[in-house]
């Protein structure tokens, strides 16, 4: 590995905790203290284990290659959220190209009993958007959002735009930062 | 702007942005991503990059 990969892996390993650990101060009260955020490696990949197995699981993502992804780019976001210790969720995503624009590529969380179920995304969503800004980042995409139902909500509330899907790349939305 | 200014203002836009984004949401949002244990897909990873972006 070349020294300024190396350098660069370095850089953003202090802006990846930065982000990790503005979202977790931010987190409601309710949530504040119970839940932790941090990145994924050897201690979520192997808490990932028990997701393979669980017969609700609707995915056979294997979340092993986060480690080389994080390699290969980078500049890449990645997050797990805790409660105590079970894994909740899991998340991963990249800059694009040039920079200027900052994308939740994917999440998943635990398939089943998790709770606060329904807050992981948008934890993950405010690390994504803490994340890009500090990285200089001027746009969040949220790439292959769920459905219309969540696709309305974000663009009626969130500042969210959509954009459709062309030549090949999948739809996202996409929101100021 | 140095790094620390940043670090400063980002943390000062989250604390705001984390007062809109966890807002009780309307029932049937909340319902959607209760039920959903995925979003997205490893392959958006694995495309290539489109180098205009």
């Amino acid at each position: 590995m070349q020294a300024s990969h190396l350098a660069t892996i370095g850089k953003y390993d202090k802006y990846r905790a930065q982000a990790r650990e503005i979202a977790e101060a931010n987190l409601p009260a309710n949530l504040k203290g119970v839940l932790n955020i941090s990145g994924i490696s050897h201690r979520e990949l192997a808490a990932f284990k028990c997701w393979q197995v669980m017969p609700e699981r609707k995915v056979d993502w294997n979340w092993l290659f986060s480690a080389r992804y994080c390699t290969v780019y980078p500049k890449a976001f990645d997050m797990s959220v805790w409660l105590g210790n079970t894994l909740c969720s899991l998340s991963l995503g990249r800059p694009t190209y040039k920079g200027t624009e900052m994308r939740l590529d994917f999440i998943e969380r635990l398939p089943k009993n998790c709770q606060y179920a329904g807050e992981m995304f948008t934890i993950s969503l405010l690390a994504y958007e803490v994340y890009g800004e500090l990285i200089g980042a001027r746009k969040l995409r949220i790439m292959e959002p769920l459905n219309d139902k969540l696709i309305n909500h974000y663009t009626s509330h969130g500042g969210f735009e959509f954009v459709e899907s062309k030549k090949g790349n999948p739809h996202y939305l996409v929101r100021n930062l | 702007m140095t790094e620390q200014d940043r670090y400063e203002q980002v943390k000062k836009k989250a604390e705001e942005r984390a007062k809109e984004l966890f807002k009780p949401l309307p029932k049937e949002i909340e319902e959607e991503l209760e039920k959903e244990s995925t979003l997205g897909s490893p392959e958006n990873l694995v495309r290539p990059d489109n180098k205009d972006e």
